[in-house]
């Protein structure tokens, strides 16, 4: 009976270990778009490259995910387990192309990792290489139009975009580029249509390739592109669509940010104020103050005045010492001239305040330093 | 000296070798007339390798400089000069700490010797050791002194604008308001420094080559009033 129990332990512990260390099967390593190795995979995972039987696309496909999870790691959590240090991803992925040269990823993945590196030779190279290999492919196509886009590549970069969006494509990115381009080309109906389907062809919750490439939409640069050219009512009219399309707090406080500077300057400050406050909910204490007072300036320039009072009454009293002496310095500097600089938001300040805020000369001299 | 004096410095090093070489003993037969409140003291030998030191220190040959410096201050204990030009090479090395100790010693000596005004470089670079190895207290009294009684009128702004700076980290703002504000209504260098410091602080927007203007005046008011803002300079 004892002999019996020992053995049933022993068995039990021996299941246990196969369970906690079971190895990862091969189609486990090669992963898929939306999946992607663990680093305790890592080393049975690189076994499989060295077993013969294996096509060129399999391994192709283990050494992207290698490469995957050695970038991750190496970025994120930093084990121990890459003796080799830095640029351990790269190695990988050039090992994949060299396995199969037929694998577009592995271009995409290091023309992007080196684009966040800031190598944009490197980014250059992989995507030309890529776009040998692979002539029709509408992410590699669009990449390529962007790089060095302008008006006298206004041709190449119409080939390649029309090439890339003509058929059905599933990333939001695509369009994004070719928006860009087209901008940089001085294409602009070709531009907003291209962007347009960016910011609006695409649902919610596009997931990103490995978890390491999220599909750009980019409709803040598409305003910012059009603001940059003075049209702002234009900028602030797609911006406002789009975070309506996206419904409002689905999207980043910078975004926001934007649409609520776009009305003030064209002069719909009450709008301006909506998004300042929609943005100054999504975002921590450093940008709640810049917002906040944008958002008081917004509520006085609409001629809400006891709720402009009720939000700076708030802000400062959780505003630091330097917060409020560079607003004294500021409305000092503009027209109130009078006021003695405290450090402390006493009523003279709050009256100040106000005054600046609904006198155009102090508010016109004062904005730009407030903000 | 001649040419030391037209900033011919390596040809006046080369110049001061050549006399150094004839050896102390025979160097000290020459007869000359000495400064009365630099190096005051009828040692040829000991004037030629001070001039050496500075030509040296002037010169970024710092290791040198210390070399001669080391001797005088070993052979005349209570000269301030060798003990001064020390001082800026230990600043300018941010060995700030032994600069202090050095310049202290160099202006008690200066003090008890000569009439104030020779004293005004000692005290001013004294001042911004002082203030870098945070002895407030010492760099403020100093500084003051130094305002009070000085005639040179870069010396008394270095002086000021950093016991100025001391007076803050003291807490006196009143003080430090008027010790600040002088140099920095006068002197283009300290306004320079000012604005630097206050743009970084987010208190003033505009060049740092600026007129003196009262949105400086308003920005350093608020600068005072900030705890952290001139502590870190």
């Amino acid at each position: 009976m004892m002999i019996k129990k020992v053995l049933f332990v022993f068995a039990s512990v021996v299941a246990y270990c196969n369970v906690a260390s079971a190895s990862p099967s091969l189609k486990e390593c090669e992963g898929s778009i939306d999946t992607r190795i663990s680093i305790q995979d890592f080393k049975s995972c690189e076994a499989f490259t060295k077993n013969k039987k294996m096509t060129a696309r399999q391994k192709a496909q283990i050494y992207l995910q290698l490469g995957i999870t050695a970038h991750v790691d190496q970025y994120n959590t930093r084990s121990t387990i890459f003796k080799d240090g830095l640029g351990m991803h790269f190695k990988y992925w050039e090992k994949a192309i060299a396995a199969d040269k037929t694998f577009v990823e592995p271009y995409l993945i290091l023309a992007a990792t080196h684009a966040s590196l800031n190598q944009m030779d490197l980014k250059a190279k992989f995507l030309k290489e890529g776009q040998i290999a692979f002539p029709n492919d509408p992410r590699l196509d669009s990449e390529v139009a962007l790089l060095d886009a302008s008006p006298d590549r206004a041709s190449a970069i119409q080939e390649m975009c029309g090439r890339a969006t003509a058929n059905g494509v599933a990333d939001s990115s695509v369009f994004y580029n070719c928006g860009q381009a087209y901008w940089y080309a001085n294409l602009k109906a070709e531009s907003e249509a291209s962007f347009r389907k960016a910011a609006f062809g695409f649902p919610d919750g596009q997931s990103s390739r490995y978890g390491l490439i999220a599909p750009y939409i980019g409709a803040s640069t598409y305003a910012e592109n059009l603001k940059a050219d003075g049209k702002y009512i234009q900028a602030a009219d797609f911006l406002e669509e789009y975070l309506a399309f996206k419904h409002w707090l689905g999207v980043n406080y910078s975004d926001l940010e934007l649409l609520g500077d776009l009305f003030l300057k064209v002069g719909k400050p009450a709008k301006a104020a909506n998004a300042f406050e929609k943005a100054a909910r999504q975002t921590d204490d450093e940008m709640q103050y810049s917002l906040r007072l944008r958002q008081i300036i917004g509520l006085a320039a609409s001629g809400n005045n006891d709720e402009a009072q009720s939000v700076s009454a708030q802000l400062y009293r959780n505003a630091t010492k330097k917060q409020i002496l560079q607003l004294q310095l500021k409305l000092k500097n503009a027209t109130q001239k009078e006021l003695v600089i405290t450090g402390k938001f006493d009523d003279a300040t709050k009256t100040a305040l106000m005054e600046c805020l609904l006198d155009s000369e102090c508010f016109m001299i004062s904005s730009g330093q407030l903000l | 000296m001649y040419r030391d004096e037209r900033n011919e410095k390596e040809l006046a090093i080369s110049e001061y070798n050549s006399l150094l070489a004839f050896g102390e003993v025979e160097l000290n037969k020459v007869q000359f007339f000495a400064a009365p409140y630099y190096f005051p003291t009828k040692d040829f030998y000991a004037h030629v390798r001070m001039d050496r030191a500075l030509a040296l220190a002037q010169t970024n040959r710092n290791d040198e400089a210390i070399v001669d410096l080391n001797w005088l201050i070993e052979r005349y204990p209570d000269a301030h000069a060798p003990k001064e030009v020390m001082t800026g090479i230990l600043s300018n090395q941010d060995k700030y700490a032994e600069a202090s100790s050095v310049g202290l010693e160099a202006s008690v000596s200066c003090h008890k010797n000569l009439p104030f005004f020779a004293c005004e470089n000692t005290d001013a670079m004294l001042v911004y050791s002082l203030l870098l190895i945070g002895k407030n207290k010492e760099a403020a009294n100093i500084g003051v002194r130094a305002v009070a009684n000085g005639q040179n009128k870069n010396l008394i702004d270095k002086s000021s604008y950093y016991a100025g700076l001391a007076m803050t980290r003291l807490g006196n703002i009143a003080e430090a308001r008027r010790l600040i504000s002088a140099p920095v209504a006068n002197n283009p260098k300290y306004r320079s420094l000012l604005i630097t410091q206050l743009q970084q602080e987010g208190f003033y927007e505009g060049d740092n080559k600026d007129e003196m203007n009262e949105r400086i005046v308003n920005a350093l008011e608020a600068c005072l009033l900030d705890f952290e803002c001139l502590r870190r300079t």
